[in-house]
Order: structure tokens, then C-alpha cells, then sequence
């Protein structure tokens, strides 16, 4: 696959893989970083899972984006805005919009996080979180279930007005 | 409320919540970016690959036009690249391209340039102007720095402007073949000697099928990085044959020899050569644009119609100069801008032969737009060769900055150099405004000549900016065309620099010049 193939094959995906990353990291950051992920991406073309090519750029993306988080900690100041310690939106982020639902967020589990945000913010199909996971496809729709039903619940906590005597 | 319909409300309201809602996403030339990235991290080039990326007189003569300035990035791009080290890890893949330079290269260009521009190319803007003593006569180097002010007229306004990168549009092989059938050339194809990097064909070699000068030969050559073919043609060499002494042939002698009664004595040109036979102005003109036209450049010696990717013809303004020796050279017009990517064709007059041409075979492809600072903001980089490229520039009739061209002090503002007897002259005879340094002396047992004058400082108000674009070259091979403001004073020309905000390309490292290094 020529530069231009490439270029030509995953443009598409472009605005999907900067948003995921302006999910989980500062927007200034956006662009170097979905400039790493597609370095990544050159570099290993071809172990690209054809027809999951999305999910393989969000699986290298989480990478980078991890590894950045990791280096920040260790006193690189790559990245400084990158704080959240999950691979998932910040309840932060959420909360900007939403107080009640970045609060309840913010009571997720990790695990709980990653598959939500994966299929109703990035767009994923079960079987693309799968690949993105790296776990099977009935296990993430187990996760997502129970996701689901947690943060319903604890939205109807969140939501619910405050009872003062 | 069923499971399915709660299922909804929250996705809908996660979607709400979306902190990327309205995230523009990045110019696809990202990818690109990345890629070059990729290649460049996986294949540094030591200096030896890359200094063979053009044959000698390609090197000086491809951009064609260039300021002192412009002329030290070129030779930096070609001095020492592997002293830049690789990318960051993590953030350097963000860069669309690193500028191929050195601060060894630049300083030794700088330090022996006396023109215009590459003095205070010196790291810090610090210059080596001429002084002159009582009697009139050198005094030696006195270091001069320039402290650059924007004029208050110039435009504060910053903005954004597209960034090119010169592609090739075939292979080495067929612009061979192209311009092959210009010249008249025949014969095989030879793959000349080359570095891992780049590469050279020829055409038109000598019968035993040897590279050298005995008849017209074709010579393309490309980098790996680039692969952008750039060509040369050396018409015959043995054009002297009139100056050959008569008995030259009898002596069984297969070198011409030169008869000095033949000969003029300041130019060393043959008289005999040279006696109006070759072409016109006019004539040039057909023949230039034709071989231009073969691969793909439109041309024209009016502006106005010049569009991007054409070719732009300065034409000399004696139609009939041609007869004497001519040459034919086009600039490369791109985002409505001329640069100094060039193509030349000349004739020497002795015939209607081709005597030389050089040029390229490729296309100017925008890579996005990027940030650019203003005129005024970007006065300051003059101060900072790194940030110089290579404008086009109309030589013929440029007129250079007085303030920076004469080398002495005009608009003095510091005192000049420290000398070791008290209240003395500073020796810039004509320029009432330097200031003796009257408690400059020498420290105690030092002699004079160990004393490290203190630079004299000139102001140069820059008032006038034109917008342009800068060939520079990557370390990678590639070309590029990066925007950029030619500066003026009110004498004239001050010199470039990229108006690219930070970040965008990485440049070449700075390392102090010490006051050794400018002596």
C-alpha cells in the first residue's frame, strides 16, 4: 500500500479518530497525538484487520494515549492536559454538559467506562469494542449490559432532586 | 418506561454530554504528515547519503536567485543534516517536516560570506562590518549587530497560509526520455554512480559508453526522499575548437589546445567562439518553452498569465543579447506565488546549440493550511537564521538595504568597538554617529589585539513586508514551499524569513557562536 493508498483509505476515519482522542485528551493535543497513531498505523499497515480498521485505530489510539498518560506521570510534559487515569472520557468532560451525568460517570467502573463510551460516544459496533478491548464479543455485551443498568441507576440517584427538611 | 427505551434515553444523553461534539477534525494532510514521519524516524541519513542529492552544479545552480540568506540555508540543507538528531519520541511526528541544517555549516557559510543577509544570518544577528581606520584603510572586522524594529505601518494582522511540498509526476526514467527527445539525445541509458539515497541516470555518453564530456549528455537525478527528478543537460564541451592552435591535430593531440591570441585575456573566453552565432533573444525564448512545455510547464514572460505550476520567464530586456549568450530561465509559480525553484536553458553564442540546462520535474501539492505570524511579529526572526529560506527574488532589479549593505554603522545606537586607549575613534569614518566607548580599555597585561571588540549595534527598520513563498529543503530530500515575508527598509532589501508559526517544521538546532567564530 502506497502513502497515497493509505492516505486515500483512511482519511475517512479521520474526524471519528480525532474525536475519540478529544474524548480522552486535551483538544490541543489532538492533533499530535492522531499524528502518532497514524505514524503507528503506517508502520504496522499491514496487520490492519480489514473491515475493523476504525477499531484498530482506536486500539493503537488508546495506546498512545496511555503511554502520554504514562510519561506525563513520569514527569514528561508532553501532554500536561492528559490527567484522566482510564481509557475513557473524563466525568469532567461530561459533567461540562451534563452535572448529573458526569457525576454519575464519575461512579463507573474503568471497565464500565470503556465499553459505554466505545458504542454510544465513538460509535462502535459490539464487535468493533471487541477488537478494541481485546475481548470477545458476547463478554463486552455482557459489560455493556451491566454498564448500562449502572449508570441508569445511578442517574436516577444523580437526577433526583435534592430532599432537604 | 421498557429496557430498549431507557437504553436510548442514555445513549441520546451521553451523546448530549459529548465533550467532542464540535471537534473539527484535522486537515487530512495529517496523514501524510505521519507517514513522512514514519519514513524519516526509520531511515536517518547520515550527511554522506545526502550530500550526494544533486550533482555539484545542480547544487548551486537549481535555485537559481537566491539572497546570501537563502544561499546558507541551501548550503546548510546540503552541509551536515545528520547532526540533527531524530524526532522527539511522541511529539515529533507532528512536525510536517524537518528543515535539513546545521549550526557548523551555517556559521562557516556565514563567517566567509561578505554580502548582504549572511552576517546577520550569524546566530543573534550579529554581523562582521567593515571598518576603517584614520588613514582610510581597513582596520579590520568590527562585529556588527543588527537589531531588527518593525516600522509601525507594518500589518499586525496574522493568519494562515497553505504549505507546499514539491511531488513528482513520473519517474526518473521518463523524464529522461522527454527531455532526451528535446535535446536531440540518443543512445543507451547508464545508471550513474550514486549514494543509497539517490540515484542518477544518464543519456548521451561517449562512444566507449563512458560518463564524461565528450558529447552532449543527460543527466537525471533523484532522492529517495524526494523522488522529484532533477535534471541537467552539458552540450558540447569542445566549443573552443576556434581558439585550438591550427597545429593542435598535426601534434595527434585529442585536446583542444587554446591559442591565447585567441583568447580574451580578462575572461579567458575564445574571441574566435563567440561572434554573434548563436541564438537570438527570441529564438532562446521558442526553444526554452518548448523543452519547458515537454514536461509539463506552461511558461510565459507575462506575468499576468502566469498561473500555479507554470514556469515565469525573465526576459533580458536586449532582444538581441542572445547572439552573445543567453539563458532562458523560468521560476516556478505556486499558490500565486513566484518562488526559486528554477529551470534554466542557456546558450554561450558561439552556436545555436544548447550549451547547458538544469531544472525539475515535479509539482507543487499543498499539504493544508498553517498558522503564520504577522509581517511585524515575524521582523524579530531576522535576527535568527533558522528561520530564513529562499524567496524569488528579482536580482536584476533589487536594491539592497544601505543601512545593511555598506557594513558600517548608520543608524548607530550602542557604542561601536571597545578600543584600549580611552576617548579614542572607533575608526567608521562617515558615520558621525558612532559613539567613542570611552571606558573601553583593555584589562591589565592584555594585549590590544586579545580584546574582544563589543559588537556595534544598528537598528534596521523594517517597513515594507511582501508576502512569499520559501523553497526550503528537508532533511529528508524533499522540497517544500513554506510561507514567508521578504523584508524591506526604506533603502531596500533587509532579507526573508518563514512567517510559519512555531511547530509546524523542525529546525535546524542553534548552538552559540562564540566571538572565535565570527573573527
Amino acid at each position: 500500500m502506497s502513502p497515497d493508498e493509505f492516505a486515500q483509505h483512511y482519511r475517512v476515519h479521520l474526524p471519528a479518530l480525532s474525536k475519540f482522542v478529544a474524548r480522552r485528551a486535551d483538544t490541543s493535543a489532538v492533533e499530535d497525538i492522531c499524528s502518532d497513531i497514524f505514524l503507528i498505523a503506517w508502520q504496522k499497515r499491514d496487520q490492519a484487520p480489514e473491515g475493523f480498521e476504525l477499531a484498530w485505530l482506536y486500539s493503537i489510539g488508546g495506546h498512545v494515549i496511555n503511554n502520554l498518560r504514562r510519561k506525563n506521570q513520569t514527569g514528561f510534559k508532553l501532554i500536561a492536559a492528559l490527567s484522566v487515569p482510564n481509557f475513557a472520557p473524563s466525568a469532567e468532560s461530561l459533567a461540562l454538559a451534563d452535572v448529573s451525568l458526569g457525576s454519575a460517570w464519575r461512579q463507573l467502573k474503568a471497565g464500565e467506562q470503556q465499553v459505554l463510551s466505545l458504542t454510544a460516544l465513538d460509535g462502535l459496533s459490539v464487535a468493533e469494542a471487541s477488537r478494541v478491548l481485546g475481548i470477545s464479543a458476547n463478554a463486552v455485551s455482557v459489560r455493556l449490559n451491566r454498564a448500562r443498568a449502572h449508570l441508569t441507576k445511578l442517574l436516577e440517584i444523580s437526577d433526583s432532586p435534592v430532599i432537604t427538611k | 418506561m421498557n429496557e430498549n427505551q431507557n437504553i436510548d434515553d442514555l445513549s441520546e444523553r451521553l451523546l448530549a454530554a459529548d465533550p467532542a461534539a464540535n471537534l473539527e477534525a484535522p486537515h487530512e494532510s495529517l496523514i501524510h504528515r505521519a507517514i513522512a514521519a514514519a519514513e524519516t524516524t526509520a531511515d536517518q541519513k547520515p550527511a554522506s547519503k545526502l550530500l550526494g542529492f544533486l550533482k555539484p552544479r545542480n547544487r548551486v545552480v537549481l535555485v537559481r536567485g537566491l539572497s546570501t540568506a537563502g544561499v546558507m540555508a541551501v548550503a546548510l540543507a546540503f552541509a551536515a543534516p545528520s547532526i540533527l538528531g531524530a524526532f522527539p519520541s511522541g511529539s515529533g511526528s507532528s512536525y510536517l517536516f524537518s528543515l535539513a541544517g546545521s549550526t557548523g555549516g551555517g556559521q562557516k557559510m556565514a563567517a566567509s560570506s561578505d554580502t548582504i543577509g549572511a552576517a546577520s544570518s550569524i546566530a543573534g544577528g550579529i554581523s562582521a562590518g567593515v571598518c576603517q581606520g584614520f588613514d582610510g584603510n581597513p582596520c579590520g572586522i568590527m562585529p556588527t549587530e543588527y537589531n531588527y524594529v518593525a516600522a509601525p505601518g507594518l500589518s499586525d494582522a496574522s493568519g494562515s497560509a497553505a504549505v507546499y511540498k514539491l511531488q513528482p509526476v513520473r519517474s526518473a526514467s521518463e523524464t529522461l526520455t522527454l527531455l532526451a527527445a528535446q535535446f536531440g539525445i540518443s543512445g543507451t541509458t547508464k545508471t550513474g554512480s550514486a549514494s543509497e539515497n539517490w540515484n542518477l541516470i544518464y543519456k548521451g555518453l561517449n562512444p566507449d559508453g563512458s560518463e564524461g564530456w565528450g558529447k552532449p549528455q543527460l543527466a537525471v537525478s533523484y532522492d529517495n526522499g524526494s523522488m522529484v527528478p532533477q535534471w541537467s543537460y552539458t552540450g558540447n564541451p569542445m566549443l573552443y575548437t576556434d581558439c585550438a592552435h591550427s597545429d593542435a591535430a598535426a601534434k595527434g593531440l585529442d585536446v583542444p589546445i587554446v591559442d591565447p591570441n585567441k583568447q580574451d585575456p580578462n575572461t579567458n573566453t575564445c574571441l574566435a567562439g563567440i561572434s554573434g552565432r548563436g541564438p537570438t533573444t527570441a529564438e532562446a525564448l521558442v526553444s526554452a518553452k518548448k523543452i519547458f512545455k515537454a514536461i509539463g510547464f506552461d511558461s510565459s514572460t507575462n506575468l499576468d498569465s502566469v498561473h500555479n505550476g507554470d514556469l515565469y520567464i525573465e526576459m533580458p530586456t536586449d532582444p538581441n543579447a542572445g547572439r552573445d549568450g543567453v539563458s532562458i530561465t523560468g521560476y516556478l509559480m505556486v499558490g500565486g506565488s513566484l518562488t526559486s525553484m528554477s529551470q534554466t536553458i542557456s546558450w554561450d553564442g558561439s552556436s545555436k546549440d544548447i550549451s547547458y540546462g538544469y531544472g525539475f520535474d515535479g509539482q507543487a501539492v499543498s499539504q493544508g493550511n498553517f498558522g503564520t505570524l504577522s509581517a511585524s511579529a515575524a521582523v524579530e526572526r531576522l535576527g535568527n537564521w533558522q528561520w530564513y529560506g529562499n524567496p524569488y527574488l528579482d536580482y536584476a532589479n533589487l536594491k539592497y538595504s544601505e543601512t545593511m549593505n555598506q557594513g558600517v554603522a548608520i543608524d548607530v545606537i550602542a557604542p561601536a568597538v571597545q578600543d584600549t586607549t580611552a576617548g579614542s575613534s572607533t575608526g567608521t569614518s562617515g558615520s558621525a554617529t558612532v559613539a567613542p566607548d570611552t571606558n573601553s580599555t583593555a584589562p591589565s597585561g592584555v594585549a590590544p589585539s586579545d580584546v574582544a571588540p563589543t559588537p556595534q549595534v544598528v537598528n534596521v527598520t523594517v517597513t515594507r513586508a511582501q508576502s512569499t513563498l520559501m523553497t526550503l529543503y528537508a532533511e529528508d530530500g524533499t522540497i517544500w514551499f513554506v510561507p514567508g515575508f521578504v523584508f524591506y527598509d526604506a533603502t531596500g532589501y533587509v532579507g526573508n524569513v518563514l512567517s510559519i508559526v512555531p511547530g509546524v517544521i523542525k529546525l535546524p538546532e542553534v548552538t552559540p557562536l562564540t566571538d572565535v567564530q565570527v573573527k
